[in-house]
């Protein structure tokens, strides 16, 4: 295997998950479905692809219902929480580190205290707390896994702004009278911008995972709503006979989650070679 | 050296006690366990009732100092759901769960550390490019999805193991080696990207121009050098255990703390929750402080700063 061949499941890959993106997006729109209507008649038919009966193209799960529909209702539920969750963690993110980067002192130490402390439980466990307290609804899932995963990004530009603090632009700017927030949003986001990109796609993966893990464990999306998790744990106990009701949906899980990983390694090569393995 | 640890214990202390702090007022601020302990058609009297028998009626500073009191004296309280005190459930779960974490601790430090050595001393070799394809999967595959896979195919198809449930050996194996799966991924490549580092440096050059044989070229120069990192990643995978441990009991059955903690945060049991919390920010606060310990122990300069 060659370097470039890697390259070519690379884009492979990367294609899927634009496909998986349109289909999540566009069919909802094109064919709305009642998430609730059941038709018990029709229950665990197998799809056409092992046994050709069914008319629906995936069979139908335990309640009857369509169960292709549901996986790509499941998927746009999984993305839309965990895009909503990304923008609350990158915001919340940039904003405490950039304070913390630009002030220093006694702003910094209660920040970097505050992260510690949230960093010294992992982040399954916060998580779990969390949606014991507030419940879990779409909009509590987006909060939840926002708060879960804001850490990253505050050390990320902290540190970053740090490092641009005493280059000699901004010291110039600040001689012109520049006042902070001019520096901040003129000269501070514009420099750590890419890395803030790179970081929120990886970021991206890890709040799939994490949304799909606390449906799957009952404290995340509950039905009659379905996201790729609640799908798995309800195809669990058909997992002898109807193998694909939990299989299907771990796949497309998989396969987000590990095309969005590449997309943010690749774009970390492309914007910054010099950033280190961010994973790690 | 002293004074340096005593800081970053005091640090610990804060640390831990700050997060129970939170997490305490933040559970009594949000919801009534009540609803979740009582059917929807009890009456208002029940529910009352119970209030003030669980102490919830209280002021939450009240409740608050109450709590912290117990704390020292090592009453943890009693759980809302099970009606028996939070020590004893966690007394019959911790065990079960070091029984999963430490092996997975040990083959994912182990067979990580050994997969990155080789996979850096073979760069680009056949083993390197399955270690390094396998440990991108490592990291990227949900614990679930790992589990529910091998559950299908080693219980249900091949029949081999147990799909859930503690007792014998048999049970312990898919559940140890999901959670030590992402770890050793971490770990691999991490040691990997550290050792090329230190086989590309100019010292180690020196050291083989000397005339040093092939097996102390790499461990006893290039490996030593490059543990630092890893050491780091090792302390961060506790973590990493003690989370998917609540994913992987869930998905195994296997009667342990992060069972505990899920099922207790989906019954809004908060005693029960509180000192699950309480364990980890522990557990996690304790071997990060030793971590640090370590640097400062094997490099001067930190000690200073």
């Amino acid at each position: 295997m060659s370097r470039s061949s890697f390259l070519k499941t690379d884009y492979i890959i990367l294609l899927l998950l634009v496909v998986v993106l349109a289909v999540a997006i566009v069919v909802p729109i094109v064919h709305p479905f009642d998430l609730k209507a059941t038709d018990l008649l029709n229950r665990l038919q197998a799809p056409t692809f092992s046994f050709g009966e069914s008319e629906y193209f995936l069979g139908t799960d335990n309640l009857g219902r369509d169960f292709l529909l549901r996986l790509i209702y499941g998927t746009r539920t999984s993305l839309v929480v965990a895009f909503g969750a990304l923008i609350i963690a990158s915001t919340l993110g940039i904003l405490l580190g950039t304070l913390s980067g630009m002030y220093g002192g006694w702003v910094d130490s209660i920040i970097s205290f505050i992260i510690d402390a949230k960093l010294s439980l992992p982040t399954t466990i916060f998580a779990i707390a969390l949606a014991s307290f507030l419940g879990s609804s779409e909009i509590n899932m987006v909060i939840i896994i926002g708060l879960s995963g804001f850490a990253s990004f505050a050390r990320l530009v902290r540190s970053e702004i740090m490092k641009l603090k005493n280059a000699n632009f901004i010291r110039a700017s600040r001689l012109m009278g520049a006042s902070s927030w001019r520096i901040a949003w003129e000269h501070f986001l514009p420099n750590i911008l890419s890395i803030i990109i790179v970081n929120g796609t990886l970021r991206f993966a890890s709040f799939v995972m994490l949304e799909s893990s606390l449906s799957f464990l009952g404290l995340g999306i509950k039905p009659p709503n379905v996201s790729l998790g609640v799908m798995v744990s309800n195809g669990r106990d058909y997992l002898f006979q109807q193998w694909w009701l939990s299989i299907v949906p771990s796949l497309v899980i998989a396969l987000i989650v590990l095309a969005s990983s590449i997309l943010g390694d690749r774009l970390r090569d492309r914007l910054d070679p010099n950033l280190g393995d961010l994973n790690a | 050296m002293l004074i340096y640890s005593l800081k970053k214990i005091l640090r610990m202390v804060c640390t831990v006690f700050f997060v129970i702090s939170v997490v305490f007022i933040f559970s009594r601020l949000t919801g009534d366990p009540t609803l979740y302990l009582l059917s929807d058609d009890a009456p208002l009297s029940a529910r009352i009732e119970l209030r003030e028998q669980l102490g919830l009626d209280r002021p939450i500073m009240e409740q608050y100092s109450s709590y912290i009191s117990g704390l020292t004296r090592g009453d943890m309280g009693t759980s809302f759901a099970f009606q028996k005190p939070v020590v004893d459930l966690y007394a019959e779960a911790l065990p079960k769960t070091i029984q999963l974490g430490i092996p997975a601790l040990i083959i994912s430090v182990m067979a990580g550390v050994f997969l990155g050595v080789v996979s850096a001393v073979k760069k680009d070799s056949a083993l390197d490019r399955i270690t390094m394809v396998s440990s991108v999967v490592g990291y990227t595959i949900p614990q679930f999805v790992l589990g529910i896979i091998m559950i299908y195919v080693f219980s249900l198809k091949l029949k081999l193991f147990p799909s859930g449930g503690y007792g014998t050996i048999r049970h312990l194996i898919m559940p140890v080696l999901v959670s030590c799966f992402g770890p050793l991924a971490k770990v691999s490549r991490l040691t990997r990207s550290s050792m090329l580092e230190v086989i590309n440096s100019d010292f180690l050059r020196a050291i083989k121009a000397k005339g040093a044989s092939k097996h102390a070229l790499v461990f006893r120069h290039a490996l030593r050098n490059s543990l630092i990192p890893v050491l780091t990643i090792v302390g961060m995978e506790v973590g990493g255990i003690i989370g998917g441990s609540a994913i992987i009991e869930s998905v195994f059955a296997w009667p342990g703390v992060g069972r505990l903690i899920t099922e207790s945060a989906i019954q809004r049991d908060f005693p029960v929750l509180q000192y699950g919390i309480l364990i980890s920010a522990a557990a996690v606060t304790i071997t990060n402080t030793l971590v640090d310990l370590s640097y400062a122990y094997i490099d001067p300069r930190i000690r200073e700063s």
